[in-house]
């Protein structure tokens, strides 16, 4: 007894020696910052191998494939898995972003004992769509008895291509795993570069969120100039992840208010166009490291993300025009509800692509709308899968909401919002904003990716006070396997016609689409980009 | 035994009536531009949450239905967000005919509230929508009750 005591304490003292183990990406203390000032993450390694002791101890009954310290696969691992990479842009001592055409070589979220359904939908999706990147769940200790409760996502997690992030607490960040740091690449190795979000900003460092996944990962952690001067903390939502995104060609883009009348993420006193102070610092780093930054205009944006409005996919098409630009078109997402409230009137289902329903709805007695309210949705499968069955229920119903989507379209809730999106003055309308946008873009690629005529894919979007009514379609995480198509997963909206057009518009491309249950960060002002985050890699 | 048996079934009946009480969760004022006089707001909750307007001198109110209500902690931004529906009409008879005017053609209400540091106070940035027209408005309010989340 004493013995299998003595070897487990000693596997444990290897295993904690590990964490800080070099890998292939160079060790935090040898990592030179391109354009700031580097701070290491102070490691305390006390608090660490306690957490990991407890976890250890708690999951390795149960989550014994999983690693703990290996949050990207390796180069080695992904020439083994058939993998090429693709070569990263010039001036590769600099700090450079890899856009979502390059592959994947991990993908983080957290788990908080209420989104079991978010974590096996992204985790299923990535390790069926990835030959070889890793699946990070980010677990803090307190969850750790309410996932071991599911067995179902403890059988899907249990694989060696999962690694395990344990915290002692869950972070400050929350769910939002795209909101505290972005990865960015340095001699094509993915580095986290530390942003500034408004519940980290009083933090140490060390304790921030991107800070313990550097130290866990051993993937080297930047802190820029805007970080390191505390007078820029201003609490804006436009300075955190989300709001800073990568077009091909190597271009930065972020959120800045642009249009008067607004009245979001800025004060009385702002003068427009607004951009932060920590946006104005973080430009001239990035500026000063050789890169592009494009401002599009999120000022009708309630959380004022560009994510929430514009994402890029790789296309079977050929170079330099292999890609394509995913936009929010409110115009779209209202064509596409009142072409589907006249064809809903009489006739209680429809035909997709995906789903074979066969009279799902009229076989049903229960009123035509029942579990379709996003709220429902959200409380009723938060933990559980939900059936096939009742899915093409729910599909068949062409509810919004919890409304026929033909009532939807009568009330005048949606006349107002009709108007805000598509033909108000003033303030401006929505579209008339995403078509300076597009514009924008457009300019943009052209000088920048080589691609003359670059493809725009509309996405059906409509927002209420700035919020995406339904579950935002062009938030989605993109996976893009060298030498294909992205695979991309999006949030499901749970209304066929604008599910079914996408994924059909995406399928025009070679995309292949799957989808995230993830109501329950809908109803909380995001989607699925905006609760993980993506390596990306390139040699 | 018949009146105790009769004693018993009102006593269930009071008690059901008084469950059924709305509970006040915040209160407070709008105060819309242009407008001179504010209206006192309610938001309560019965079987679901309801957002009432009315004038300050009146008992009448203007009912709108909740359709979205979450607490800043729980956002991916800072604020707290209420949006709600006109139920039916909104007739607000009152001496102040602009301002009866004003409500009675305002449709949406979507408020993105903040707290202030004593959690107690609260400040909204407020979007009253008609069919035609959107108005910036601001709400004064403060926490009754911790219900919100």
């Amino acid at each position: 007894m004493k013995e299998k005591f003595r070897n487990l304490l000693i596997s444990l003292l290897i295993f904690c020696q590990n964490l800080n183990a070099e890998t292939n990406l160079g060790t935090l203390n040898t990592v030179q910052n391109g354009f700031g000032t580097v701070e290491e993450c102070k490691s305390s390694k006390d608090e660490d191998s306690e957490c990991k002791v407890d976890l250890y101890e708690s999951l390795k009954d149960v989550l014994n494939f999983t690693t703990t310290n290996q949050c990207i696969s390796t180069k080695t691992e992904l020439k083994e898995s058939g993998v090429s990479i693709p070569k990263c842009p010039k001036s590769e001592d600099q700090v450079k972003g890899l856009d979502n055409t390059y592959p994947t070589v991990g993908i983080f979220a957290l788990y908080n004992g209420r989104n079991d359904s978010f974590i096996y939908d992204l985790a299923n999706n990535y390790l069926n769509s990835n030959k070889s990147g890793k699946f990070n769940l980010v677990l803090p200790k307190d969850e750790i008895d309410s996932l071991k409760k599911n067995s179902k996502l403890l059988k899907l997690l249990n694989n060696p291509r999962v690694n395990i992030v344990p915290v002692l607490t869950t972070p400050k960040v929350k769910k939002w795993m795209q909101d505290s740091f972005e990865f960015t690449m340095i001699n094509g190795k993915p580095a986290l570069y530390q942003l500034d979000h408004y519940r980290e900003s009083e933090m140490d460092l060390k304790d921030r969120l991107a800070c313990q996944l550097a130290k866990q990962c051993n993937i080297p952690y930047y802190v820029p100039p805007d970080i390191l001067d505390p007078s820029n903390a201003d609490s804006s939502g436009l300075n955190s992840g989300g709001n800073l995104e990568i077009l091909p060609g190597g271009t930065f883009y972020t959120g800045t208010i642009q249009t008067q009348g607004f009245g979001k993420n800025i004060s009385s006193s702002d003068k427009i166009p607004y951009r932060t102070k920590v946006q104005e610092s973080q430009r001239k780093s990035l500026e000063k490291a050789g890169n592009k930054v494009l401002d599009l205009d999120v000022s009708f944006l309630t959380v004022g993300h560009v994510d929430e409005i514009v994402n890029v996919v790789k296309t079977n098409r050929p170079a330099p025009c292999d890609f394509a630009i995913m936009l929010a078109n409110s115009k779209l997402a209202i064509d596409l509800m009142e072409k589907a409230a006249s064809e809903s009137k009489g006739k209680a289902t429809f035909n997709m692509d995906l789903f074979i329903i066969s009279n799902a709805y009229a076989e049903d007695q229960r009123p035509r709308c029942s579990g379709t309210s996003y709220i429902g949705l959200e409380y009723n499968y938060r933990n559980k899968i939900m059936s096939k069955e009742e899915l093409q229920r729910i599909y068949a119903s062409n509810c919004i909401d919890g409304s026929p989507v033909e009532d939807f379209i009568s009330s005048d809730e949606f006349k107002i919002i009709k108007r805000q999106n598509l033909g108000q003055e003033s303030p401006a309308s929505i579209s008339s904003i995403m078509e300076k946008n597009k514009a924008l873009i457009i300019n943009e690629l052209k000088e920048t990716s080589g691609c003359e005529n670059p493809e725009i894919i509309d996405v059906p979007v409509f927002f209420r006070n700035g919020v995406s009514y339904t579950p935002d379609l062009v938030n989605g995480v993109v996976e893009s396997p060298p030498g294909e198509a992205s695979n991309v997963m999006l949030p499901r909206s749970y209304f066929g016609p604008f599910d079914t057009y996408l994924q059909d518009k995406l399928g025009e491309y070679g995309i292949d689409t799957t989808y995230v249950h993830d109501m329950g960060y809908h109803l909380e002002l995001g989607e699925v980009h905006c609760g993980s985050n993506t390596a990306r890699i390139c040699e | 035994m018949i009146k105790f048996f009769i004693c018993l079934v009102s006593l269930k009946f009071s008690l059901m009536v008084l469950a059924k009480k709305s509970e006040v969760i915040i209160e407070g004022n709008f105060k819309v531009q242009g407008l001179y006089n504010s209206v006192k707001l309610q938001l309560i909750k019965d079987d679901d949450y309801k957002l009432l307007i009315y004038p300050d001198s009146s008992t009448q109110f203007c009912e709108y239905k909740v359709k979205r209500i979450t607490s800043p902690q729980r956002l991916k931004n800072k604020r707290g967000l209420i949006y709600a529906n006109l139920v039916n009409e909104c007739d607000l008879k009152g001496n102040d005919e602009e301002m009866s005017q004003f409500w009675k053609e305002i449709k949406m209400i979507d408020i993105d509230y903040q707290f202030h540091n004593d959690f107690k106070k609260l400040e909204g940035q407020v979007q009253l929508s008609n069919l035609n027209k959107t108005y910036n408005a601001k709400a004064i309010m403060k926490l009754v009750s911790q219900r919100v989340n």
